[in-house]
């Protein structure tokens, strides 16, 4: 009963008790049929012990077959019949054994008499209660003791000289051949019982490791599940990255088109070059092809930032509502250009300024706003703001538009990384599929979020921008007034003013190996006033340098190009830092990642400027290395 | 587990018959192996003056046997007997080569053993043995001391009562006259019917 309770409370318990009964029954089968077999030879060798020892009773000369053979026969027979039929037909049924035991002790008593009462043939009776315990049964051994003893002492009782050889037997004698029977018997059903706990020992051994065979083939289905789905994910991404590569083949190529075909255009075609017009329009496409390709550069190098972990935002004050405007200032002349309304709604007051990253907020409201232009054929673009007051307050941005909107399928592949809402999207409008994966991935690092509130097909979509704030203690929020975007011009696309010679009388060294950037940088430093000496290497950047001193006419900046032919720019960097030069070395590199930044610095530079190159940043970079390491300009 | 009696009556009948008629011809053949032979009137002297174990035999019955070995167990208990004789009987019918059995030739091979054939079973009438293994003992004197088996059962060696009582009185151990039952075959047909000369009871 405790085994069946147990077995219902674990799992292990109950096959555990399962696979005992069935180890129990093996064993019970097995002895079974041995003891069959074993009473069939019995009986054929009790007949043959009757044929040999008296075959024959004789009265005078007359004879007849001796009484102990028939006895052999039907006696041993009868004795035989039930234990053997159930040994072979009745295997499982415990009263079985019970008739074997009994069977086997009666069988004692025939052998016996049938030798005539050898002593010998006692050992058959010792003998076969050792046979019993192969069924590890202890009862089985009680019922053959029992049997056995109760023969004797029937034996004893009715014919005292046929067991102890004399006619007034001691009762003394009883208990000695009793307990003959005991000693062995005590053994035996110990021996059993220790049977008996190894088998459970086995059995729950036997049931633990099936436990832990199923629970491992559950994880291995469970892991083999997993990695099926990992796999199809790994191959998924792979086919995104298969398909960004081929859009990115695409983005690339189209304006390096034009870029290249209209730089060729103004190099062999003598019409339009002297067409002031049409140059005018060949190098704005230029210009514009250039900045669209650099976008998609500086996409591709944000997002492999975002997924080197690498990308940090900065954190300072900034006005929401001027970047808002900013936006809609830079987005005015595309919606107009599609024949849409874009406007900006504040619901609530918003703080006159916040702490977050101006740069990337305004990156991630032009991307949204794009996409909405991009995605809108009639109708508009609005901009709903507010502020989500609290423990930690957040500025809310809906970027709302009545475009073609989703299905939950496109909303689902929407944020993935390579991924646009389908591959016609791709063909239709263009685009590297980055921008919203780079601009949730911001607003992640702003605290924020990125999200789509709503969207319905062919109605719109609304995207939702959250960005934390701040702390607001003490700022002041005000209401602005329903913005109407004033038409402010994109400072790229503003008149060229003749520049002014701020770099007039400076001595400036530029180290790089580029046929066209010399002759670029070089131009651009010049327009402004500055002497550039040009070298092609690290090499001759160290001698020209160390000469410069010498004749006492040393360089204000030297412009480093860090990837050059025979000497590279860490190397001379270092090497001129070595040799105590103490002038203010500018990195130009083509490598922006802030890692390439630290590597220059360490080198030996000062200051650090990418390509490609920023006119106006990089002559105020100058100025201030100037500035911070003023040298005696040789009159 | 309950035992179901309306499930298990067939079961339990077929084994409690088994049971009771394996115990029927165990007991059968208890009787059996208990049933004493005959015997006649033994002379209580005889004009003999010395003490004497004799034995008398069937040569071809397997319960003397028995007797035989028990005789040798009272011979290596070195009585003080003066003679020890077996007597086979041969019956006037009985064929020529009646006596070659493995009984006679162990009665021949016993030390200090005589072998005396009976022929046409006088010898044994005029002693009343009537069955084999029919032991009688006299003294110096030619007093009857014992008469009867020495064996416990029909062809069972080991300790009885027969036995004991010869050993004892081999070692001059003063016992009175003792009588035990004799088991084994007729030593002559004195019957027609053998089924009733192999179950009878004992007299």
């Amino acid at each position: 009963m405790s085994v069946h309770r147990d077995a219902s409370r674990n799992p292990v318990t109950a096959t555990a008790a399962e696979l005992l009964l069935e180890q129990q029954q093996r064993l019970c089968q097995a002895t079974n049929r041995l003891f069959g077999w074993l009473m069939l030879g019995q009986w054929v060798f009790a007949i043959g012990v009757a044929l040999w020892i008296s075959p024959f009773t004789w009265v005078g000369t007359s004879r007849a077959t001796h009484p102990h053979v028939w006895t052999a026969i039907f006696l041993g027979g009868l004795i035989t019949s039930l234990p053997m039929a159930l040994a072979f037909r009745k295997t499982k049924a415990t009263s079985t054994r019970y008739v074997i035991a009994t069977a086997q002790m009666l069988m004692s008593g025939l052998l016996i008499h049938l030798s005539g009462g050898r002593i010998e043939s006692h050992f058959h009776v010792f003998g076969s209660l050792a046979c019993l315990a192969s069924y590890r049964d202890w009862r089985v051994l009680l019922v053959a003791s029992a049997v056995t003893t109760a023969d004797h002492y029937l034996r004893g009782m009715y014919w005292p000289q046929s067991v102890y050889g004399t006619l007034n037997p001691s009762v003394m004698r009883s208990l000695e051949h009793f307990g003959w029977v005991m000693f062995e018997i005590i053994f035996l059903i110990i021996a059993s019982l220790r049977s008996q706990d190894e088998m459970r020992g086995i059995a729950n051994r036997e049931a633990q490791l099936l436990s832990a065979y199923a629970d491992v083939e559950r994880q291995v289905n469970e892991r083999t599940v997993a990695l099926s789905y990992a796999k199809g994910m790994a191959e998924a991404a792979n086919r995104a990255k298969s398909d960004f590569l081929a859009n990115m083949s695409h983005e690339i190529r189209t304006p390096m088109t034009a870029i290249v075909g209209y730089a060729e255009i103004l190099v062999n075609d003598a019409s339009v070059v002297d067409d002031p017009g049409q140059r005018v329009s060949a190098l704005q496409t230029i210009q514009r092809n250039g900045n669209h390709l650099l976008q998609i550069i500086n996409d591709i190098l944000d997002l492999s930032k975002i997924e080197a972990g690498k990308l940090a935002v900065e954190s300072i004050d900034c006005s929401p509502q001027a970047i808002v405007e900013d936006v809609l200032s830079l987005m005015r002349v595309r919606s107009h250009g599609k024949g849409l309304l874009l406007k900006a709604t504040y619901e609530t007051a918003v703080p006159v300024k916040m702490r977050s990253d101006p740069t990337r907020m305004r990156q991630i409201l032009v991307n949204l706003v794009e996409n909405a232009i991009k995605f809108t054929e009639i109708g508009s673009v609005e901009l709903f703001i507010r502020l989500m007051t609290g423990a930690s307050p957040k500025l809310e941005i809906d970027v709302v538009d009545t475009g073609v909107g989703m299905s939950p399928t496109q909303q689902q592949r929407l944020f993935q990384p390579f991924s646009q809402a389908d591959s016609s999207t791709t063909r239709k409008f263009g685009g590297t599929g980055l921008g919203l994966t780079i601009s949730r991935k911001f607003a992640e690092l702003m605290g924020g979020d990125l999200c789509i509130a709503a969207t319905t097909k062919g109605v719109g979509t609304r995207f939702r921008l959250t960005l934390s704030t701040g702390p607001l203690d003490g700022v002041e929020t005000v209401m602005p007034n329903h913005w109407a975007a004033t038409e402010s011009a994109d400072p790229r696309c503003s008149p060229t003013m003749p520049p002014a010679k701020v770099l007039a009388g400076y001595r400036l060294l530029l180290a790089e190996d580029g046929p066209d950037n010399q002759r670029l940088i070089s131009f651009i430093l010049k327009r402004v006033g500055a002497e550039v000496v040009v070298v092609e290497n690290g090499k001759l950047a160290v001698e020209a340098a160390q000469l410069a001193n010498e004749q006492q006419q040393p360089f204000h900046v030297i412009l480093m190009d860090m990837q050059m032919p025979v000497m590279d720019g860490y190397v001379a960097a270092a090497r001129l830092r070595a040799e105590n030069y103490a002038g203010s070395i500018v990195a130009l590199t083509a490598n922006a990642m802030s890692s390439d930044r630290s590597k220059c610095l360490a080198a030996g530079c000062d200051a650090y400027a990418t390509k490609p190159i920023d006119r106006r940043q990089l002559i105020a970079l100058i100025a201030s290395q100037i500035a911070r390491k003023p040298v005696a300009v040789t009159e | 587990m309950r035992f179901d009696l309306k499930n298990h009556w067939l079961p339990s009948f077929v084994v409690t018959g088994w049971l009771a008629a394996c115990l029927c011809g165990l007991i059968l053949l208890q009787r059996y192996e208990a049933t004493a032979g005959t015997a006649g009137t033994v002379p209580s002297a005889r004009p003999e003056h010395r003490s004497s174990l004799i034995m008398f035999a069937h040569p071809r019955c397997p319960c003397t046997r028995a007797s035989l070995n028990e005789l040798a167990v009272v011979i290596a208990s070195r009585p003080r007997f003066e003679s020890v004789r077996v007597v086979f009987t041969v019956p006037d019918d009985a064929p020529c080569e009646w006596l070659q059995t493995d009984l006679v030739r162990q009665a021949k091979g016993m030390t200090g053993v005589e072998v005396v054939i009976d022929a046409g079973g006088r010898l044994s009438s005029q002693s009343g043995a009537e069955t084999s293994g029919y032991t009688l003992l006299y003294d110096e004197g030619g007093h009857l001391k014992f008469s009867g088996g020495i064996t416990r059962l029909r062809g069972h060696e080991g300790p009885n009562t027969g036995r004991i009582a010869v050993i004892a009185l081999g070692q001059k151990i003063t016992e009175p006259r003792q009588q035990t039952p004799v088991f084994g075959c007729p030593l002559v047909d004195t019957t027609t019917d053998m089924r009733n000369a192999i179950c009878r009871s004992p007299q």
